[in-house]
């Protein structure tokens, strides 16, 4: 089934349907325009949506006439490290970014500064990360990891795109 | 206004993204698709030379730019505005729609076990020079098990550019893949 536009999403409050079936997308896919996948349900859905668009959580993929049986994409989304850097002295906040790049870019791990805070979506595995952050042994800088389902309301569309897009 | 789509053909240095898409494109042209290529030079015009040169008379010297990564994203929209009846662009290591992770077998027959974001996230991962596989003592098989866990069933294709082997079934994919509704044209 080709879908081309997304016909609304299930927060309108205009959808009542007797069937939803579910396209479950996780965080890198959701940042496409373009894709092919099989609903829960097994109906293989062929996206091919404008540039500009976005998909969102319970966004209306497809419909009936009457909107009884539908078919809804459902985000999932993976952790996000935050990373806090050190303000006391310019000097000691310069060095701990550059440092961090540094480190972050090595890993070609993607990054958006947000509210103060460096996010870096968990790519591969936790634990992987979290032994890179702490072999660097950076003065001054802390890091923990939140669900995405927790900053993805915070973020602009060029942001998720940056974290989870196909760069 | 149409959608162009964009396949990103990634991978590491060698591994072949620049031949993969020379490979590609007649086969694409073939289907009458319209076809543009921007080409991932770093610090040179060799790749886009080359993919000139091997395309000619199939693919017109104007639809392929090369360009350095920082670049790639205005470049793509650049050519796409001057060719908007374009229906797929191959862009080596940019941002696109639909990802080609390329690696090949004489870098080893763990680099599929070992993982990492274009092997277990691309929408089609290429092993390529399955010829060198004698070799290197690359297991082939080995290759493709281990890729298969990694991906959850997301297609593997082995090809080898010199002889074309496995890039008939690669377009395959591909069309269904990602070209799904431009694809069908006769």
């Amino acid at each position: 089934m080709l879908v081309e536009q997304i016909r609304g999403n299930l927060a309108d409050g205009a959808w009542r349907p007797a069937n939803t079936d579910v396209l479950r997308l996780d965080q890198w896919e959701a940042q496409k325009r373009r894709l092919r996948k099989l609903t829960d349900g097994g109906v293989d859905i062929a996206l091919s949506l404008d540039r500009g668009t976005r998909l969102r959580d319970g966004d209306v993929l497809w419909a009936d006439e009457g909107g009884d049986s539908i078919i809804v994409a459902r985000l999932e989304f993976g952790e996000v490290m935050l990373v806090d850097l050190p303000r006391r002295d310019a000097d000691g906040a310069l060095r701990a970014a550059v440092e961090l790049g540094h480190a972050i870019g090595d890993q070609h791990w993607p990054a958006v500064v947000k509210g103060g805070q460096v996010l870096v979506p968990v790519t591969l595995d936790r634990e992987v990360m979290d032994s890179v952050m702490r072999s660097h042994a950076f003065t001054g800088i802390s890091h923990r990891f939140v669900p995405g389902t927790d900053v993805i309301a915070y973020l602009a569309p060029q942001d998720a795109d940056r974290l989870w897009g196909t760069r | 206004m149409k959608t162009i789509c964009r396949i990103g053909v990634g991978g590491p240095v060698g591994s072949g993204k620049t031949a993969l898409i020379e490979e590609l494109v007649p086969r694409l042209v073939q289907r009458h698709l319209k076809v543009l290529v921007v080409t991932g030079d770093a610090v040179s015009t060799e790749d886009a030379d080359h993919v000139r040169r091997a395309l000619k008379g199939i693919l017109a010297e104007d639809r392929i730019a090369g360009v350095p990564a920082a670049v790639r994203r205005d470049a793509v929209e650049d050519l796409e505005s001057r060719f908007p009846d374009t229906d797929v662009v191959l862009i080596e290591n940019g941002a696109a729609d639909f990802v080609v992770h390329v690696i090949d077998v004489a870098a080893g027959d763990r680099i599929p076990r070992k993982n990492g974001p274009g092997i277990s996230r691309s929408d089609i991962l290429v092993v390529n020079k399955t010829d060198l596989a004698p070799y290197v003592d690359a297991d082939l098989g080995v290759m493709a098990a281990d890729a298969a866990v990694q991906r959850g069933g997301k297609p593997v294709v082995f090809t080898n550019c010199r002889t074309g082997f496995g890039i008939p079934e690669l377009t395959e994919r591909i069309l269904e893949g990602a070209l799904f509704d431009v694809g069908v044209r006769v």
